[in-house]
């Protein structure tokens, strides 16, 4: 090692990747370098909060359901683990479409935790640390450590961040505020510091988590039940039924604010830090607070809440819907004003939180910063916010730091084959102004970014990159053949007349059954019972087959836009093209372009700020290049 | 802004090809200023430059001999205030295809390359100053046909047509977004139905059409009509179109199979350039020339939008007029009764009718003109065909198609919905409409756009 200490610090121990910070982006990002052969630590502040769910108890939703999908498909963690743990599971958007129905689980939040922390501890080439990670080593523009806050210094060749909230964490309640990370774990200023030390980019955001309360207090009877599935849900492609038939199910409770809940906010809107300017950092516009709702759509004269249980075994019940930074006392107030919520105890307050976090343009699509070699972020860290959105962050950052010291290609994804691909094409290209969350309405391609299908779009990539085993790499493989062998069953088969008369069905003779799934009156189940194929079909393998039939036509569709983007994606752009002297290109358009050094036409268009015009008129330099230096045979282009 | 740029500076001819009474001479580029003072010597003290949007009288001269070419007026344009926001400087010399051709000659010894086809447009579009649509309408301007097919342009030009695209787009884009919240937060938000998603889109789709309507309105305007004047010899085909220009054009004689090749003659028709083709008259070919005419006549009917089908009032109906009324099936016709200089023939129209009672019929004589303006409205009519509008916006091709496009989604889209199918599917179509209303404006980036540039304004090589 030939890095200069400071004093104080000792070199403890070497490892090739250190994950710093042990929320769902880091246990996702060192489980992949582990599960990828490289030696690797998780460095956190306190084991104990490792997979800690700060906020609501839940995994899933829209879009969000399609990531933990995407997770599973490349062995990840967090939708195993969700199903293992989950305490009430649904299916959000039937009826909206095959692309955006979305899963949803409550989820037994100490259980989790305690879950991962046990996965992680049995993970081969996997180490955890106690320790505040306080500075990394870099020498050259090269990762080559990181520096904890008692001055133990761990040589590496590349580290992941993942500090999540925690990065110079201030909590506000009222007119009280205080350094801290979330849930009470303290904050950790040190990294924060020191990033921006280095003359990053940063930003600082807000968010902030409703009340929990305790479940004693409450009368439900004045509230509406809202039960889990009783049918076999489950995120990970390898959860068994049995898994599912194991868990408990247990209710969510609806009841709604009123006229008296939002006079007293009114009445208290200037003991919001929010509102009295106390709080600098930017919040989340489709995640509004309480007092953010009332005086934003005033004419609404009630707004849903949702109870939810933290846990199987624990009395909190989390208020969502009503996140808040008023004062204790004024909390307790509107809450009282809610039906089944008269006589309720607060257990913690509802909070808001600001933290740093990192400006993402200036991250690669692997997420690897650009200018300094081996140094990767994830998670809130880089503006995001949920918990599905960071473990997928992680899991990526987690692969590309091990093949980036194993020799392998680095893994991108675009827009077109996943969420995940949407998700950090938005962050390094559009960077962040609030906390990033991924919606449904962000993917252009959302019919073919389907959560029946994650498997059938990542499993062989991920596959070959070492990152999945064998119990998966075979239920993959029997699940496609299972796949191909049904579709060309349905394909081939055809209805004579008579068999369509018996169906009640007007058409001519010869229809195959999957000409007939495609008729918006058919359904596949009522297909399989009339003519049932050869062997059992398992209710993934139907699910696949009735979406990719039915919707073949859509399918088809939004695959040839898809090659239009295509189009624009392959239109390289050189790394040393002189943006600023483009003649038609305009300055604001120039300026971002050279900082940005987009890597193709498609990507340039995407930067916030590069108009149509402007994409014009790259192209037409670009071809008018093209056609002044042709390339030579031979010459790579 | 427009200097630094490694760029040539261009010039070339600015005004029509042809005699007229004034040529102009653009240069633009870094290099405008330096290029004019070594050609143009003023009367002042000041020299153009000094005094920009100022015309200056002057010598325009050979820069190597300094000998004079012609007197002119010169004027210079500072960047960015010029027409590509480069430096600009034009040339006013006496018109006439000679003293044009020595003055851009003279400039480009004096150091500026000859500018491409649409390289002036081109340079300002990428200097901003134009939208695609735009930088079309000027080429359009250019080769405008008649006046209104200017008007058009015109309209383009000053932004109208992008303006109510990105109308029409912008409600597309408001549906996806209103689509799509739905899924986003289905705990909060209320989804639009389909009937509700189906009317907004029947709205778009009623504009597109209109504008579709004006399209059709437009490509007249700027392309005119291709008619075909077919007969039997000796009916009168040429002097009917002589009567049509109003003046001598072909030559028109007693002997039968004069007009061997075809003629083809330009004139307006309420400010439609209708282009009139007069063919050799159909009859058994005595010579292998005239076969030749005869085929070619066949062909030009075949490729004709108006056919105009013209008939002796003098003579009985013949083999060669019954072929004729063939050749008009499926197409936009006319027949025209010739030489009824006192009367019409009712008789010989009753038994035209029966082969072909669809086809209106006028009596006329080119002689007396009898009956001709009745013909002229009756054309006018019959190419209009209901699509008549005095103003329309869109006579482009490009945009014609992106536009037929746009209408084609929609309405999938209004038939998934119509389906009960989720709107989430009619979105996949949605969206590709948008995409194609936003090639009109260049809202949408697209590869293919640039292409279709390169292949109008002739770039590169």
């Amino acid at each position: 090692m030939s890095f200069k200490l400071a004093e104080n610090e000792y070199i403890a121990e070497t490892y090739q990747v250190i994950v710093v910070g042990g929320g769902h982006a880091g246990c996702e990002a060192a489980a992949a370098a582990a599960r990828l052969g490289v030696n690797t630590l998780l460095l956190t502040l306190n084991p104990e909060s490792i997979a800690l769910l700060p906020c609501n108890p839940s995994i899933g939703g829209a879009a969000k359901s399609v990531l933990v999908r995407e997770i599973d498909a490349m062995g990840g963690i967090m939708a195993r683990l969700a199903d293992e743990t989950q305490i009430q599971i649904r299916m959000l958007n039937t009826g909206k479409g095959p692309a955006v129905q979305a899963l949803r689980a409550q989820i037994d939040k100490p259980y989790y935790s305690r879950r991962m922390h046990h996965l992680l501890e049995s993970t081969p080439n996997l180490s955890i640390r106690a320790g505040e990670g306080a500075r990394l080593i870099i020498e050259n523009n090269k990762v080559c450590g990181v520096a904890t806050a008692v001055g133990a210094v761990f040589a590496c060749d590349a580290v992941i961040l993942t500090c999540g909230t925690y990065l110079n964490g201030l909590i506000h309640i009222g007119g009280f505020s205080q350094r801290s990370g979330p849930s009470g774990y303290p904050a950790a200023p040190l990294m924060g510091d020191y990033l921006r030390s280095l003359g990053l980019e940063m930003g600082r955001f807000k968010t902030g988590t409703p009340a929990r309360v305790d479940k004693n207090t409450i009368d439900f009877d004045k509230t509406e039940v809202q039960p889990g599935s009783k049918e076999f849900l489950a995120f990970s492609y390898l959860t068994k039924e049995e898994t599912f038939r194991a868990r408990p199910s247990v209710p969510c409770y609806l009841s709604y604010t009123n006229e008296q809940t939002h006079q007293i906010i009114r009445d208290n809107l200037h003991r919001s830090p929010l509102y009295s300017g106390r709080i600098e950092g930017i919040g989340p516009r489709y995640c509004p607070s309480l007092e953010d709702k009332v005086v934003r759509f005033a004419d609404r004269t009630a707004h849903q809440l949702f109870l939810e249980p933290e846990g199987l075994n624990s009395r909190e019940i989390y208020v969502q819907g009503m996140s808040s930074s008023l004062p204790e006392e004024v909390q307790a107030a509107f809450m009282h004003t809610i039906p089944g919520l008269e006589r309720v105890k607060i257990i913690r307050p509802a909070y808001a939180i600001e933290y740093d976090c990192l400006q993402p343009t200036q991250l690669k699509a692997t997420l690897e910063h650009k200018e300094i070699k081996g140094f990767f972020s994830a998670g809130q860290l880089n503006g995001t916010s949920g918990y599905e959105e960071a473990a997928a962050q992680g899991l990526l950052a987690g692969i590309n730091a091990a093949a980036s010291l194993l020799d392998k290609e680095q893994l991108t994804f675009t827009r077109a084959d996943s969420y995940i691909g949407v998700m950090v094409d938005d962050l390094v290209t559009k960077g962040v102004s609030e906390p990033y969350r991924l919606f449904t309405s962000l993917a252009e391609y959302r019919l073919l970014l389907r959560q029946d299908n994650a498997d059938t779009r990542l499993t062989e990539i991920a596959d070959s990159y070492g990152l999945i085993d064998e119990e998966r790499r075979r239920a993959y493989y029997e699940k496609k053949e299972a796949i191909e062998k049904e579709s060309r069953r349905l394909r081939d088969f055809r209805l004579n007349s008579s068999a369509l008369q018996a169906l009640g069905i007007d058409a001519k003779s010869g229809l195959t059954l999957a000409e007939l799934l495609r008729r918006p009156e058919a359904n596949y189940e009522q297909v399989l019972q009339h003519y049932p194929p050869d062997s059992q079909l398992s209710s993934q393998v139907k699910e696949s087959i009735e979406i990719t039939l039915k919707y073949e036509g859509y399918i088809q569709k939004q695959l040839k836009q898809v090659e239009r983007f295509k189009n624009l994606e392959k239109k390289k752009l050189p790394a040393d093209l002189d943006y600023l002297n483009i003649k038609g290109l305009s300055n604001e358009s120039a300026q971002k372009l050279a900082r940005f050094k987009p890597d193709n036409i498609g990507q340039a268009s995407r930067i916030t700020g590069v108009s149509p015009a402007d994409i014009n008129v790259l192209l037409i330099y670009i071809e008018q290049h093209r056609r002044m230096f042709p390339v030579k045979q031979g010459d790579k282009q | 802004m427009a200097q630094n740029r490694n760029l040539q500076t261009i010039a070339a001819i600015a005004t029509p090809a042809g005699s007229g009474g004034l040529a102009v001479i653009r240069i633009s580029g870094s290099e405008a200023a330096a290029v004019l003072s070594r050609i143009f010597l003023p009367m002042a003290e000041k020299l153009p430059q000094a005094d920009p949007r100022r015309m200056l009288l002057g010598k325009i001269i050979e820069p190597q001999t300094k000998k004079l070419i012609d007197e002119g007026l010169a004027v210079f344009f500072a960047a960015p205030a010029s027409f590509t926001t480069e430096d600009v400087a034009e040339l006013h010399c006496h018109g006439g295809a000679f003293v044009a051709a020595a003055v851009l000659k003279a400039a480009l010894a004096a150091g500026a390359v000859l500018a491409k086809p649409g390289e002036f447009t081109l340079r300002a579009f990428l200097g901003g100053r134009l939208d695609l649509v735009q930088a079309e309408a000027i080429r359009d301007i250019i080769e405008a046909k008649s006046l209104q097919a200017l008007a058009v342009s015109q309209n383009q030009l000053a932004g109208h047509l992008s303006e109510q695209i990105n109308l029409l787009e912008d409600e597309l884009l408001q549906l996806l977004a209103e689509i799509a919240a739905g899924v986003d937060f289905p705990e909060d938000i209320d989804l639009l139905s389909n009937e509700q998603i189906d009317q907004r889109l029947a709205l778009v789709n009623n504009s597109i059409n209109e504008l579709l309507k004006d399209a059709e309105m437009g490509r007249l305007l700027k392309e005119g009509v291709s008619c075909a004047l077919l007969g039997a010899v000796n009916v009168g085909k040429s002097s009917l179109l002589n009567a049509l220009l109003q003046e001598e054009r072909v030559i028109v004689t007693a002997s039968p199979g004069t007009t061997r090749d075809i003629v083809e003659e330009g004139f307006l028709l309420s400010g439609i350039k209708v282009v009139l083709a007069d063919t050799a008259g159909l009859r058994v070919a005595k010579e292998e020339a005239e076969q030749i005419g005869i085929e070619k006549s066949r062909k030009k009917a075949a490729e004709a939008e108006l056919l105009l089908l013209v008939f002796d009032a003098t003579r009985p109906l013949g083999e060669q007029d019954k072929e004729l009324l063939s050749l008009a099936q499926g197409k936009k016709a006319l027949i025209i009764i010739n030489k009824c200089d006192f009367a019409d023939n009712e008789e010989l129209a009753g038994q035209i009718k029966q082969p072909a009672p669809q086809i209106p019929i006028m009596f006329v004589s080119a002689k007396t003109g009898r009956g001709l303006s009745e013909l002229k409205a009756k054309m006018t009519e019959i190419i209009l065909g209901g699509v008549y509008n005095a103003e329309p916006k869109i006579n482009n091709l490009r945009h014609q198609e992106a536009l037929l496009a746009a209408s084609f989604y929609i309405s999938q889209a209004q038939e998934t919905l119509q389906q009960n199918l989720p709107a989430d599917l009619a979105a996949v179509d949605i969206l590709s409409a948008r995409n194609a209303l936003g090639e009109i404006s260049g809202r949408t980036a697209s590869a293919d756009i640039i292409e279709k540039i390169f292949a109008t304004f002739c770039l590169g090589k």
